[in-house]
């Protein structure tokens, strides 16, 4: 196999694809990225850790075809540090490796592509396009209350949701819950996906990627999203490139239960206020916690917090009451994930006791809900 | 102390829940039961929900942890959180766990597990303070065999009271060795009784022997476990004479605490026996097994026995074997002939 391709596109194909093989798998072939490349110009790539797999294309000048396993992290780094301009890469007998570039060159030793697992294909599952804009919100909106806890499946994961023509996403990890919507067209009904966390981490790269390059025509950048089943394999694709996920095979919880239906108070005030009061006032929280207490009465919100080995805190805020007062105790650490995710200026708390749920969401708008439990402080 | 476990999962199975357990000690299996018993009494059997946390101990931040324990539980009534290893957080990240022991959270049930607890640290003692330290120890060894008929009655087996002496014998005072050893049997001895038979066929021999199990043998009249219990020491190379002077220390504190009870004589009999009192008990409980003249015969017997190891004509184990045979009653080396003369001869 031979081909010679500028190495920026050699370097930009590879990034895409490295960060997904599996570097300290048991298996030694998926720590290799598969370098394809055809007779007609086109030369692939694709890493994966068998729950993730990622491919790519990118033109090249293609000498012989033929295809080989280099070491994910190797070829990356090597490609990276040669000179500026044209690079060769020759398989030699063995699968010797070299790669070339002006007077630079590495020798890698890689493996048959012929032992590198295949991976699953779009073949005839039905895609639908979304704007990559909408999809990266939504992650934004909901990532962070992702459960980091890999013995939970379902809850390390995030729920995508397609409906008429909303595509929502939620989070939990069983102390917080994010639910975000986006209105989108061609939307295929009724389909939920469960998509695991280390998913929905690439498909933010992958979502960033198509939003940071300009297209000629000035339309939106668009990923193409579908499944072949619920049970998955789930695939995203943009422009020469794919990515597929297996999916987490349990059911999420009923995250319409944990959204309070209706609340007695309402409060509205200044994202950035309180984002700020946040921040400031938990650097003294108490056990270590990041408890901070919420004490609001009409026209004005008092946060607080207290540490009787370092002191205490205090910062007030002007707010606006429907309802009886109320002091709640919250993690401010839920409650700045959650403004900062957001980029209203104003933003509703509504709540009911003090060891009720409290949701926040966009002063005006119903496409997100931030629900937060409580804490005695 | 693991009577208090037991009471742990028997409140739990009546719904009554500590707000923190710090749960230790070398019986894992009474340790994974009594977390099992307060998961579900919190937050049920099934697959692990919203109101749950898990972690490990090593490198755990007390700000995530007491985070986790201070937060209202999502759609149920407790949250559990559960701490494996939590002898192996940081000594400053056991105090905010100690300062949360004065004041936990209602509706969070905090179960602290330690892999190797030891009571002398800190944390032991406040939990201890607070009601909240429990040990699971292995069982002594008169709870070893009702143990073994209980949990299998638990699984619907029936065990010959043979095979629950050998079982007892062979793997000892580790529940979870039991435990496996009863998944084998049950296997084995699919859908009828387990015999004595079937644990010699299918259980190694796991537990140490030592020479007073079989003086406690003897003086519990067990042939079969006697005979086992030597065969066992022999394999160890235990030499022959030491084992019969154990014997015969035991059968001769029998007697004498036979004659201290019969006489009348004020005093301890653990004095009279030069014996802890917890020993002199349980003297006392095997004497009463015995009468003055199966006392007498024992005595005769082990002179014998002595005379014959001595005469070294015949194997120790074949010597030693009769002995127990005549101990427990049978015919044997006190009223053969000659025990110096071979055999036939």
């Amino acid at each position: 196999m031979e081909f010679v391709v500028n190495k920026r596109e050699f370097v930009k194909a590879l990034s895409r694809v490295q960060s997904v093989a599996d570097k300290r798998s048991p298996m030694p072939i998926l720590t290799n990225v598969l370098i394809r490349a055809e007779a007609s110009g086109a030369v692939h790539f694709a890493a994966t850790d068998l729950l993730l797999a990622v491919t790519g294309t990118m033109r090249a000048d293609v000498k012989k075809a033929g295809s080989v396993a280099l070491p994910a992290r190797h070829i990356f780094d090597t490609v990276k540090a040669l000179p500026e301009g044209e690079v060769t890469l020759t398989v030699e007998k063995n699968f010797q490796a070299r790669i070339k570039g002006a007077r630079r060159r590495f020798d890698l030793a890689g493996a048959p592509g012929e032992d590198f697992p295949s991976l699953p294909e779009v073949g005839n599952v039905p895609m639908m396009s979304l704007p990559a804009e909408d999809i990266a919100e939504l992650i934004a909106l909901t990532s962070f209350s992702m459960s980091t806890d890999d013995t939970r499946p379902h809850l390390a994961a995030a729920l995508f949701e397609t409906h008429r023509a909303m595509l929502r996403m939620v989070t939990t990890d069983g102390h917080r819950l994010s639910k975000a919507e986006r209105s989108v067209s061609g939307v295929q009904t009724g389909s939920k996906l469960l998509i695991p966390a280390k998913a929905i981490h690439e498909l933010r790269r992958l979502v960033d990627e198509a939003r940071s390059e300009k297209r000629e025509d000035g339309s939106p950048a668009m990923i193409s999203l579908g499944a072949a089943s619920s049970q998955g394999p789930v695939f995203f694709q943009r422009d020469g490139m794919t990515m597929s996920s297996k999916l987490v095979d349990a059911a999420f919880p009923s995250y319409e239960q944990v959204i309070p239906t209706s609340t007695d108070r309402s409060v509205r005030v200044s994202r950035q206020a309180l984002l700020e009061a946040l921040r400031a006032v938990s650097l003294v929280s108490a056990d270590r916690t990041f408890g901070v207490k919420l004490s609001i009465t009409p026209g004005r919100m008092v946060i607080t917090s207290e540490n009787p080995e370092i002191g205490a805190g205090m910062d007030e805020i002007d707010a606006t009451l429907t309802g009886p007062d109320v002091v709640i105790g919250f993690n401010s650490k839920y409650v700045i994930d959650v403004l900062s995710s957001l980029s209203c200026d104003e933003v509703v708390l509504d709540l009911s006791g003090e060891l009720d749920p409290g949701v926040v969401r966009p002063e005006g708008r119903t496409d997100y809900i931030g629900v937060i439990m409580p804490m005695r402080i | 102390m693991s009577g208090d476990i037991e009471s742990v999962i028997s409140n739990a199975a009546k719904g009554t829940l500590l707000p923190v357990y710090l749960i230790g000690g070398d019986e894992r299996l009474l340790v994974q039961r009594c977390v099992d018993a307060i998961r579900h009494a919190t937050v049920g059997a099934g697959p692990r929900g919203l109101a749950e946390d898990h972690f490990d101990g090593k490198g755990l931040s007390a700000s995530v942890l007491m985070s986790a324990a201070r937060t209202l539980p999502m759609m149920a009534r407790h949250r559990l959180v559960i701490v494996r290893g939590v002898d192996q957080m940081g000594t400053a990240e056991q105090e905010a766990l100690i300062a949360y022991f004065a004041k936990p959270e209602p509706r969070t049930v905090l179960v602290l597990v330690a892999l190797q607890l030891d009571l002398r640290r800190r944390i032991a003692n406040e939990a201890k303070k607070n009601g909240f330290l429990f040990v699971a120890q292995h069982p002594k060894e008169g709870e070893i065999g009702p143990w073994i008929t209980r949990e299998a009655a638990r699984r619907r087996l029936q065990l010959d009271p043979g095979a629950v002496e050998s079982l007892a014998l062979l793997v000892g005072p580790d529940l979870s060795l039991l435990s496996d050893a009863l998944d084998r049997l049950s296997l084995y001895a699919y859908a009828r009784a387990i015999t004595a038979d079937d644990v010699e066929q299918c259980i190694t021999p796991v537990r140490e022997i030592a020479a007073w199990d079989l003086s406690d043998a003897v003086t519990s009249r067990n042939l079969a476990s006697g005979l086992a219990v030597l065969g066992r020491l022999l394999a160890q190379r235990q030499p022959a004479l030491p084992l019969l002077a154990v014997i015969s220390r035991q059968i001769y504190q029998l007697a004498k605490a036979k004659q201290f009870l019969a006489s009348g004589e004020k005093g301890s009999l653990a004095a009279a026996l030069g014996a802890p009192p917890s020993a002199a008990q349980k003297i006392a409980a095997q004497a009463k097994h015995w009468s003055p003249q199966q006392l007498a015969r024992a005595l005769k017997i082990l002179a014998a026995t002595d005379s014959a190891l001595k005469g070294a004509r015949r194997g120790d184990e074949r010597v030693l074997e009769e002995c127990l045979i005549a101990l427990a009653g049978g015919p044997g080396m006190g009223e053969l002939a000659d025990p110096r003369r071979p055999r036939g001869a």
